[in-house]
């Protein structure tokens, strides 16, 4: 397959896993967030809450 | 911002060219420096009255804007940085510098060839004597009336904007040695428009007013768990011995080291995904880049509280 077609190949939709690393004070903030309560209480969720949280701002400020 | 209605003069003197003068101003009280003939740069040091090596930060000014305004704060240094007078008005022809440290005999040797002009790190020096400190102990000059531009290079100076009668008045928020001089290198340079002209200095005494701003402020910016001073210090003996030596048995204790990283497992529908990816190659070029990156951009935005600075930089400057 050439590399063109492997571009233009669709997005599969299945679920994007995304391993991240925080040092134990970024784990803190989580921490806070998990206080909260508004982002859930696993690590992965509070990440991932909070990041669709700021691409929902970002497009109610029209950036993307 | 309403300034506080000060006491009574307790101290008018006028520097003449080329001096400075050590003066201890006491929490509540206000020292005024003045233009008498306009167009003079003035060099300022502050240390704390009861811990010299508390003394003023330039550079944590500088970070919050590199001019001073009124309603901003004199910094002193980390570990205890804290605010040690607040600037509560300043005539608009008075341009504030924090970018050109202060001019030293070395500059006037290099430059003109002298080797006995006045200079601010000198006058500075012998201005503090009074109270036993070293020339070691003056520290970058917070630049009153030093009109300062900002190029691609770095910084450079222009024509002194100060008036005749313009003023600047510092409320102490805590003790301190304050120390006004008078800049050296205005005869050869723009800085006071190539001429010396003298200062003048007032200091009032506390009223009920100023006293309570004073005790207000410190209260509300000097009561953080880590503006640590010589009693939460592992060392805090002061060395007078010049010449530095290892300490072979010295275990250094840094913050939480060593760091420890946690892998986290975050799952997006490909929808969201979809999104995300966009901004690779802006912040950042790995997914795991990006995901972080959007996390703190969230948290600098929405939960990240003012602290030490006047405005949030990145609000501001969108």
């Amino acid at each position: 397959m050439s590399e063109d077609k492997i571009e233009q190949r669709p997005m599969r939709p299945r679920p994007a896993k995304v391993m991240v690393r925080f040092d134990q004070q970024q784990r803190k903030l989580l921490d806070f967030l998990r206080t909260e309560g508004k982002f859930g209480t696993q690590d992965g969720e509070i990440i991932r809450n909070v990041v669709l949280d700021y691409l929902k701002q970002q497009q109610k400020r029209g950036k993307r | 911002m309403k300034a506080p209605k000060p006491g009574k003069c307790r101290l008018e003197l006028v520097l003449q060219p080329v001096s400075g003068k050590a003066l201890p101003v006491y929490k509540g009280e206000i020292l005024r420096i003045s233009q008498i003939e306009g167009g003079q740069c003035v060099d300022f040091n502050c240390f704390n009255l009861n811990d010299h090596k508390e003394y003023m930060s330039v550079g944590h000014m500088r970070r919050e804007s590199f001019r001073v305004a009124p309603g901003r704060f004199i910094w002193s240094n980390p570990p205890r940085y804290r605010p040690m007078m607040k600037i509560l008005a300043m005539s608009p022809t008075c341009a504030t510098d924090t970018l050109a440290a202060r001019c030293s005999a070395v500059l006037f040797e290099a430059h003109y060839g002298i080797d006995d002009h006045p200079n601010c790190q000198d006058t500075l020096a012998e201005s503090i004597g009074e109270y036993g400190l070293t020339p070691d102990d003056v520290h970058d000059s917070l630049n009153l009336w030093m009109n300062t531009e900002v190029d691609h290079i770095g910084y450079y100076t222009v024509w002194n904007s100060g008036k005749a009668g313009d003023h600047i008045d510092l409320l102490a928020v805590m003790d301190v040695l304050a120390v006004p001089a008078i800049c050296g290198s205005g005869n050869v340079w723009v800085t006071s428009n190539f001429s010396y002209k003298p200062i003048k200095v007032q200091i009032f005494q506390a009223s009920a007013q100023s006293a309570a701003l004073a005790e207000k402020e410190w209260q509300a910016n000097a009561s953080l768990k880590t503006q640590r001073t010589p009693k939460d210090f592992k060392n805090a003996t002061i060395r007078t011995d010049p010449e530095l030596k290892r300490d072979p048995d010295y275990k250094p204790d840094y913050v939480n080291y060593p760091i420890e990283w946690k892998d986290i497992e975050v799952i997006f529908t490909s929808e969201e995904f979809q999104k995300i990816w966009r901004y690779r190659g802006t912040l950042g070029d790995t997914d795991e880049e990006v995901v972080r990156t959007l996390f703190f951009h969230w948290y600098l935005d929405n939960r990240k509280k003012h602290g030490l600075r006047w405005y949030s930089p990145r609000k501001s400057h969108t």
